[in-house]
């Protein structure tokens, strides 16, 4: 493993943890596919930062695809509160618009550009080979504040998920619970874009939650398993992306993640299809032997 | 030479405006059901999540033919909808998270199989998400002697079928969408409805996929009918407006995309979204500017209503008679005070006969003292119509006076 590998994996296992740990209050707080539009809304951002700031540095870019998301996120917001389209169609009107847009300018910088560009396509669906250590930094650092302030808002995060009626008579501002989680799903999405890429950086924040809730009932474990299986996929994703030229590393990633999603659906204990499987043999082999209450 | 090539230059245009409006036609009539039923993103879960069932269909049978390309996404799209239920009921996890996992995870397959196996399939994993609709016209087959773009042998099956099956299953597919309560009592079964629909949505996206692609298709499924939602509350219009507005979109879309030489898919997604943003500007039917409009002239309405119930007071202590002008509201003379015409006189008894029943009913019937109930009478006046200050009336047994003492007018007449 050169120096360089050895850099973009431990960013990629931060990114893993950061989207698994943001992504389990995304999904207890049912908004799994906010990430999804979110993720997709970036898509104008990267080609508008590209223009405007006539570079391709990774802090302008995704600075760029900050600010697209946040106006998909006004639009939306206006969608459904101004006018009496339902949320779900809003999210996906917002979402393949402005993935429309992003296209429409990606293809103009390639009009205009001569060379140069290459590296923006690489954002649809990820790309961790032209990575640099000091990208790695710059994601890895953004991660680790964003774990830094989940670790600070913990309780207010865990009864807004849980409880939010409770919580707000506790005097927790329901409200700014929520735009925190959202700033936090920004950061994860935007964080993620270099490495799993526009169309899939969503599957991150969702999969290793819904697996980690096969192992566990409450939420201090569902975090740690999560952030743990994100790692992992994360890992997996970019060494086997590194090994295999011309693969991009989003599916990978995606793939890694399924692939402990499917064990643990099958495995875990209690929850998992064999467990209760043989929960129900037990149940019937019972039945028949009449050794069961009615 | 010269005029043979810019006759199939404008054939180009013609085809790819032709196989745009007619993709755009197939979604926006799935997408008004989605958009009814609120379940718009399990039409992007499924669009997603068709690529590996066309991918594995393309590799098993070898061929683009529309049946097992239509049959590996039907599959793709009700693997779909069945796993994302059973992963919700062993987890309890929220139908959204689930079905987060199963698209993003047969997607991220698709696009695997797709960059793995690219020399046999020729699709890059670029124009899987936003399609060629740039090329779809230059590659035509011969049709009863008309060179047809080859996309079009799958999208006008797909169209008939989604416009035919519509159709045919309107009551049962309109009783879902606003219903489903009722259907179930009479028998219909909402779940054969509910999978039919999600195999019509993996039969037209795979149909749009060369065209717009698998993201890109989902502003053509739903952009149209979110607008025409914004535009009419009517589902037959629904259908008319958000058929314009696919069709409109594809010739814009186009045109602009030629113009500025871009993305054709790309552009549509984005004129879509636009004629969405316009819709909840300008509909007649609840549009901000609509609504803004009648806030204002509420606003007026109720201060020149205080204004006249005022001047009408004002007459009452002073006990000056009115003066008579019957082309305004309020005469011309404020120097001893405002001075009522008879048609603001009518409009102004109306208002005082309301406010003064209102403070007698909450004094005598609700039991507040008449010191409090100036502020909700002030409110009630202006919402009252004849009908109710006659039940108002009827219910108080006809009082003279207000609880302060001041006579109750009478009411004018219509």
């Amino acid at each position: 493993m050169t120096y360089n590998t050895g850099i973009v994996l431990l960013g990629a296992c931060l990114l893993g943890a950061l989207c698994g740990c943001v992504g389990s209050f995304a999904v207890l707080r049912r908004r799994a596919l906010m990430g999804d539009v979110m993720a997709h809304a970036a898509l104008p951002g990267l080609p508008m930062a590209y223009l405007l700031a006539g570079g391709k540095s990774l802090p302008v870019l995704l600075a760029g695809a900050g600010v697209s998301i946040l106006v998909g996120m006004v639009l939306f917001g206006a969608m459904r509160n101004r006018t009496r389209t339902q949320d779900d169609a809003a999210m996906a009107l917002v979402l393949a618009s402005m993935f429309g847009l992003g296209i429409v300018l990606l293809r103009h910088v390639q009009n205009v550009s001569t060379g140069g560009h290459a590296g923006l396509e690489s954002f649809i669906f990820g790309k961790t080979a032209g990575m640099v250590a000091s990208d790695v930094w710059l994601t890895g650092g953004m991660a680790l504040v964003c774990l830094a302030v989940i670790a600070l808002a913990y309780k207010e995060l865990r009864l807004v998920c849980f409880d939010p009626g409770f919580a707000s008579s506790a005097g927790i501002r329901v409200g700014w619970v929520d735009a925190l989680l959202t700033g936090l799903l920004v950061l994860a999405v935007v964080v993620g874009l270099p490495m799993v890429g526009v169309v899939m950086v969503a599957a991150l924040t969702i999969i290793p939650a819904v697996a980690a809730r096969f192992w566990t009932e409450s939420l201090g474990p569902m975090l740690g398993i999560a952030s743990a299986f994100g790692a992992t996929s994360c890992a997996l994703g970019v060494l086997v992306s590194a090994s295999q030229a011309g693969m991009p590393s989003g599916p990978l990633i995606v793939l890694a993640a399924a692939g402990l999603f499917a064990f643990s659906a099958l495995f875990a204990p209690r929850r998992g299809w064999v467990a209760r499987r043989i929960r129900l043999e037990r149940l019937r082999l019972a039945w028949r032997a009449g050794r069961l209450d009615p | 030479m010269a005029s043979g090539e810019v006759g199939s230059l404008n054939e180009i245009h013609v085809w790819t405006v032709v196989v745009a409006s007619t993709c755009s036609l197939a979604c926006a009539w799935v997408g008004v059901w989605l958009v009814l039923q609120r379940v718009s993103m399990i039409g992007d879960a499924i669009s997603h999540s068709v690529l590996p069932g066309l991918v594995v269909s393309f590799l098993v049978f070898g061929t683009r033919a529309p049946a097992p390309m239509f049959l590996g996404a039907a599959v793709a799209g009700l693997a779909t909808t069945y796993l994302t239920r059973s992963i919700s009921s062993a987890t309890g996890a929220k139908e959204d998270s689930s079905m987060g996992v199963v698209f993003t995870v047969l997607f991220a397959f698709g696009v695997l199989l797709i960059t793995r196996f690219a020399r046999q399939i020729d699709l890059d994993p670029g124009c899987v998400l936003y399609g060629l609709l740039e090329f779809v016209a230059l590659d035509t087959r011969a049709v009863l002697g008309l060179e047809v773009p080859r996309v079009m042998e799958t999208l006008v099956p797909a169209l008939i079928l989604t416009g035919g099956l519509l159709t045919l299953f309107r009551k049962e597919v309109l009783l879902m969408a606003f219903d489903p309560g009722l259907a179930r009592t009479l028998g219909y079964r909402p779940g054969a409805v509910y999978y039919g629909l999600m195999a019509l949505v993996a039969v037209v996206t795979v149909a749009s996929f060369e065209a717009v692609g698998s993201i890109l298709v989902i502003a053509m499924l739903i952009g149209p009918a979110v607008a025409a939602n914004l535009w009419s509350r009517d589902w037959r219009s629904m259908f008319a407006i958000a058929s314009v507005v696919a069709v409109g979109s594809s010739v814009v879309g186009y045109a602009l995309a030629v113009a500025t030489n871009t993305s054709v898919a790309g552009m549509m997604a984005v004129v879509v979204g636009f004629a969405c943003g316009l819709a909840a500007l300008v509909s007649p039917a609840g549009g901000v500017l609509q609504r803004m409009a009648r806030l204002r002239s509420a606003k007026a309405t109720i201060a020149a209503e205080d204004l006249l119930a005022n001047a009408y007071r004002d007459l009452e202590r002073s006990g000056r008679s009115h003066r008579l002008d019957d082309r305004a509201l309020v005469a011309r003379g404020w120097s001893d005070g405002a001075n009522l015409t008879p048609l603001g006189l009518t409009e102004a008894r109306r208002l005082v006969r309301g406010h003064r029943l209102v403070e007698t009913y909450l004094v005598v019937d609700v039991g507040r003292s008449p010191e409090e109930v100036h502020e909700s009478a002030h409110r009630a006046e202006h919402l009252l119509d004849a009908i109710q200050r006659a039940e108002l009336l009827r219910e108080l047994d006809s009082p003279h006076s207000d609880p302060h003492g001041s006579p109750i007018p009478r009411e004018p007449e219509a």
